[in-house]
């Protein structure tokens, strides 16, 4: 069975896009190191908005053809984020008045990306300065990553609602606004198209357009308040590309936030577990598609649930996160060296112009050379081991990196008490997979297994059959770190023991539901 | 405990080894204590099932060891009344489910021998009535237990049914026999019963006739009582005060029975090891019959240097020689200190008992009078009182030599050597500190649970039903309220109940919702009651006059107490803080439910035409959290 890789996009052609298509035919265009879990689903939901406006949420009329106009809001952002005003008027000014007049003075001098700025409209809004400069406070304060050090017009409000959410860009000194895909850099996009082509399409829209768009929080209307009307960006963003109609790891993923989404919390508390849930499938859909190619046995991720000693698995989940590190750079050089066994390219080598017609196969399949490129090799393989050369130069420097990245910030990895990063994880992380994964309740037997078939994940003595029969651990090692989890679970709420031989993993929000 | 309304159940004791007994020991004072170091945490501990049992108080002329055991006598008349109901027996390995089976079986009328030939599934039939007795389910093949169970979900399913059944399994192997018969509808049905009353104690099938009694939620504490005193006071003993190793005052098993015996139910070390079991409990970590037999034989018998950590009387003169008698401490043995470290870190009993930190945790004042106590005028009655009256493990001479090194300035190696000390030291004075000195030397800071005086006290008022002291509600309400804030608010006369604005996981929380009234004010009052499910007591958070809301409850556990304690005190343990912090923010989340739910009863919901109103908290210059109204118009 070849991997499924559909044919990159030609309507869009954009000049500053990848120099050759390896990472992206592989991946998708694109998943980005820089966007954290928290930032690929903001921008999820400004495509969301977007189509939704457009009356097609999740809905892809042809594969690959997404175009959306997001919201720019930059008035709301300039008075959130880029408005450093507010404390040293409240010191100067000796009335409300003043205050409103000078910083109505300030802030039009300072206010990035907009025409004759002007926020005046702000004063009837607000009974006194003092109220205004508490909503921008809170507004601060519950901010995404608000305490970042990243440039004003990458920083987020709380996705309270439809007025919250906007997309991410660059605002020149000049005042000139445009989208460099710094911190949003379609990651998101490809989020969208995941879950548009998983089996669970309509059921997810229902839920997220009903709980996150058409009922927004009270506090959104702060945000409508602060902004005035939406403000939309100039153009569409088109572009985005996902490379397969379908994979079981879409499906599973739109699973997962079904689940939570389904769970009787406010819509609000469902947000860090859908980010850490989908931080989890896209490390895993990296992984999925690099071994596909490499045509390896399934992934699996041994974790270490932390003791206060080192121990077997320690080591182990070590070396399982070093080999897991390394598949997607090994997909890639394999990618790339498999075009030289097709029929093809041997029927280009026995040709009268090896050189021309070798280069032409890589020219279809890669993009590459793009012609202007005048340090021509002679020889066809010299071409290959080129192009290798710099497709892995290109992959370190950010998709290789996300294995790395992605899997501290959802809490997968850490480096606790060890030199090496391991897979560990956290309580925040062990609670999510809980209520994405256990309906009401679940033996803790079962939820091992469920955790290893969905995640790959190793933790007890059944899933670690393969370590233990090839000598590498002793049972005890794995079954010591599935008791450490059961003491975790239990000592988070999330495990009701019976006795030393029965426990049950419970969801703390099906089990209050019933109570 | 009133001895004479509970029936009893038989502990009979093993007779693995005899003989070898020293000269001057009593022989059949001998005898027994190698029986009782048989219940130890040994490695050959086979003596726990009541099947064994049985067969040792045949083969030998033992008086049984008798412990309370109320189920028998509800379950012996509830299967000869019209009411009549199958009943499974669950607990862990120890709590003595075999036992009932074999009493409800003979109590109505069944033969002994026919019992002792050991089949597994025992019918008797009575009255108009057939029983259905499986000691041990998981005994059965499953094309036994397949069948059986298949009559079973049948019969509880009928109301006209006249067979009724007694089954016993611990809760993995009932689950697990449940699991592998066939998947009918009937099966699957009575199996979620069975779920559900393992798991919540209540089932919502009223159609399946059921009952179920976990016998791992017996209060241990009480029953650890009742072992120790039938443990110590066994005629076993008799004749031990007249041997010849502890005629001059140093047998180490002689003096740990004495000290356990104590004198009288208030000696402190009955009350302090009860009240760590109780605290235990509490936090949801039972102590079966067979683990507690265990630490009452360790607590006795345990010394490093025994073989597997345990003595037997033979090994009390090498021990008196070689001057380690000290190391017997019944103070140390309690938390397995007898044993190597990995050993007792395995031993679930220790583990639990461990968690407490006793020995590690101190306080200025309690090391102060350990190692400058000698000298200083200040501590000298104390001193006397604590540490000189005790020549057996208090001032010992290795005590006193550590102490005199470390304070003449040690090399290193004896410094860690006086800190074991220091240990052994803390550990007695838990458990020896007379009541009126506890406040004084702040007993519980000798533990990780530094309110657990102050819960116990709660507990132990909320059981008489008297009114509950004001201080642990004030604590408990300047907890929550910095919790259900993020700020270091003082107020404890009213409940700040705030919210993020975003998602409840937020570590602050600027916008109030409401301040509800500590003391009864309008239907408002926030009170510690005791919890109508079990024994415990939890925090109450009352709404309305009416019972349209029905009050928000927390139950608190010793360790959500301790978190509560702490943050009121502005001291955070960041070991505590996942345990609990989610914990309390699910119970602000309910809170805030249900005052929305109040509003829209009141019909105060917020008419949002055009205008959001916003109270944020400020905090004034003593730290009262203060609404502050914010009015934004979109």
């Amino acid at each position: 069975m070849t991997m499924e890789i559909l044919a990159r996009p030609t309507e869009f052609e954009d000049r500053a896009g990848p120099a050759f298509w390896i990472d992206e035919a592989i991946w998708g265009h694109r998943l980005h190191d820089e966007q954290a879990p928290w930032l690929i689903f903001l921008e999820f939901m400004t495509v969301l908005l977007a189509e939704h406006h457009e009356g097609r949420a999740l809905q892809e009329t042809r594969l690959n053809s997404l175009s959306y106009r997001p919201q720019l809001q930059l008035h709301l952002r300039n008075l959130v984020f880029n408005n450093p005003h507010v404390m040293t008027v409240k010191a100067e000014a000796r009335s409300d008045e003043a205050a409103w007049t000078m910083w109505l003075e300030r802030m039009a001098e300072s206010a990035g990306g907009i025409d004759r700025p002007d926020f005046s409209y702000l004063r009837e809004r607000f009974e006194s300065f003092d109220d205004f400069a508490a909503v921008l406070s809170f507004l601060q304060g519950s901010a995404i990553e608000g305490t970042s050090n990243k440039r004003w017009s990458s920083k987020f409000v709380f996705p309270f609602g439809p007025h919250a959410l906007y997309e991410d860009v660059n605002v020149k000194p000049n005042g000139s606004v445009s989208n460099d895909r710094r911190f949003f850099a379609r990651t998101g996009e490809l989020l969208y198209l995941m879950l548009a082509r998983s089996q669970h399409a309509d059921a997810l829209r229902g839920a997220l357009v009903s709980k996150f768009l058409e009922s927004p929080a009270p506090y959104d209307s702060m945000a409508h308040a602060l902004q005035g009307d939406p403000q939309l960006a100039r153009q569409e963003r088109a572009g985005a590309y996902l490379p397969c109609s379908s994979h079981p790891i879409f499906d599973r993923l739109a699973s997962d936030w079904l689940a939570i989404l389904n769970l009787p919390i406010p819509a609000h508390d469902a947000i860090p577990h859908l980010v850490a849930m989908t931080g989890l499938n896209l490390i895993l859909y990296q992984l999925d598609r690099a071994r596909e190619l490499l045509d390896r046995p399934p992934i699996s991720l041994i974790c270490e649930i932390v003791s206060p000693r080192k121990s077997v698995v320690r080591d182990l989940s070590a070396d399982s996160y070093q080999h897991n590190n390394m598949l997607p750079q090994q997909a890639i050089e394999r990618f790339v060296r498999r075009v030289t066994e097709t029929d093809a390219w041997g029927d280009a080598l026995a040709s009268d112009d090896p050189t021309m017609n070798a280069t032409d196969i890589l020219k279809r399949e890669f993009g590459w050379p793009d012609g202007d490129d005048d340090e021509l090799v002679a020889e066809p393989q010299d071409f290959v081991d080129e192009l290798v050369e710099r497709a892995t130069v290109r992959h370190k420097q950010h998709v290789g990196k996300i294995h790395m990245t992605w899997a501290r910030a959802i809490g997968l990895s850490s480096r606790r008490s060890s030199r090496r990063v391991r897979y560990a994880p956290t309580d925040r992380l062990l609670k999510t997979l809980v209520i994405a994964c256990v309906g009401e309740r679940l033996e803790f037997k079962d939820f091992l297994v469920r955790i290893h078939e969905r995640y790959g994940f190793v933790i007890g003595d059944a899933q670690a059959r393969p370590f233990i029969d090839a000598g590498t651990a002793d049972q005890e090692d794995f079954s010591d770190n599935a008791h450490r989890l059961e003491e975790r679970l239990a000592s988070l709420g999330l495990l009701k023991r019976l006795s030393d031989s029965c426990a049950y993993v419970e969801n703390p929000f099906q089990r209050a539901q019933a109570a | 405990m009133c001895r004479s309304s509970l029936t009893n159940w038989t502990v009979g004791w093993n007779m693995l080894e005899t003989g070898g007994q020293g000269l001057s020991a009593n022989p059949t004072v001998t005898a027994w204590v190698r029986f009782l170091r048989n219940y130890g945490p040994i490695p050959t501990n086979d003596n726990m099932y009541d099947e064994s049992i049985q067969r040792a108080l045949r083969r030998h002329k033992i008086r049984p060891i008798t412990l309370p055991a109320p189920l028998r006598d509800q379950l012996v008349p509830m299967f000869k009344s019209d009411a009549a109901v199958s009943h499974i027996i669950t607990g862990t390995a120890g709590d003595g489910k075999t036992y009932h089976c074999r009493e409800v079986w003979t109590a109505l009328g069944g033969d002994v021998t026919a019992w002792n030939l050991g089949d597994k599934i025992q019918r008797l039939a009575f009255d108009d009535r057939t029983l259905v007795i499986v000691k041990d389910l998981s005994e059965l093949r499953d094309d036994e237990s397949n069948e059986l169970i298949a009559e079973f979900a049948r019969d509880v399913a009928d109301p006209a049914t006249r067979t009724f059944y007694l089954f016993a399994a611990n809760h993995g192997q009932l689950l697990e026999k449940l699991k592998s018969a066939p998947d009918t509808a009937e099966i699957v049905r009575v199996s979620k019963v069975v779920e559900d009353l393992l798991v919540t104690g209540i089932t919502s099938d009223p159609g399946i006739a059921l009952e179920l009694t976990d016998l791992s939620r017996s209060p241990a504490a009480k029953v650890a009582m009742a072992i120790i005193d039938e443990v110590t006071r066994h005629e076993g003993w008799n004749g031990c005060e007249n041997c010849g190793a502890s005629t001059d005052g140093r047998c180490p098993i002689f003096e740990n029975r004495r000290r356990l015996i104590g004198e009288g139910p208030d000696d402190p070390i009955r009350q302090r090891l009860t009240a760590l079991i109780e605290l235990s409990e509490r936090n949801g970590s039972h102590f079966p019959v067979r683990q507690l037999l265990a630490l009452v034989a360790n607590a006795i018998l345990g010394h490093p240097d025994a073989r597997d950590g345990l003595m037997t009387c033979n090994d009390v003169a090498a021990i008196q020689a070689s001057g380690k008698v000290d190391l017997a401490s019944i103070y140390r043995n309690i938390f397995g200190e007898n044993l190597k470290p990995s050993k007792a870190e395995k031993t679930e009993l220790f583990r639990k008992l461990n968690a407490f930190g006793i020995g590690a945790e101190t306080s200025n004042r309690v090391d102060n009078l350990l190692v400058y106590g000698a000298d200083d005028p200040a501590y000298a009655a104390d001193y006397q009182a604590l540490i000189l009256s005790d020549p057996v493990y208090g001032a010992t001479p290795a005590y006193a030599t550590a102490q005199r090194t470390y304070l003449e300035g040690a090399e290193d190696g004896d410094r860690a050597g006086f800190l074991n000390v220091l240990r052994a030291q803390r550990q007695r004075l838990f458990f020896t500190m007379p009541e009126d000195k506890a406040e004084d030397y702040a007993l519980w800071d000798l533990t990780v649970f530094r309110y657990a005086g102050l819960y116990l006290d709660v507990a132990d008022k909320i059981a008489a039903k008297q009114s509950v002291p004001r201080a642990a509600l004030n604590l408990v309400v300047r907890g929550l309220n910095r919790i259900f804030t993020g700020m270091l608010v003082q107020n404890q006369d009213e409940l700040v109940l705030a919210t993020s604005g975003s998602y409840s996981q937020s570590k602050r929380s600027p916008l109030l919702d409401e301040l509800i009234s500590v003391p009864r004010s309008g239907g408002e009052e926030v009170a510690i009651v005791a919890d109508p499910g079990d024994g415990s007591f939890g925090v109450s958070v009352k709404l309305v006059r009416g019972k349209e809301i029905p009050p928000v409850f927390l139950s608190l556990s010793p360790t959500r107490f301790e978190f509560l304690g702490r943050v009121a005190e502005g001291a955070l343990p960041s070991s505590f803080s996942l345990e609990c912090h989610e914990d309390l923010l699910a119970f602000k989340a309910r809170l805030l439910r249900q005052t929305e739910n109040r509003r829209r009863l009141d019909g105060e919901e917020e008419a949002s035409d055009g205008e959001l109103v916003l109270r944020f908290i400020d905090l004034n210059a003593n730290g009262r959290a203060q609404p502050r109204r914010v009015i934004v118009r979109v």
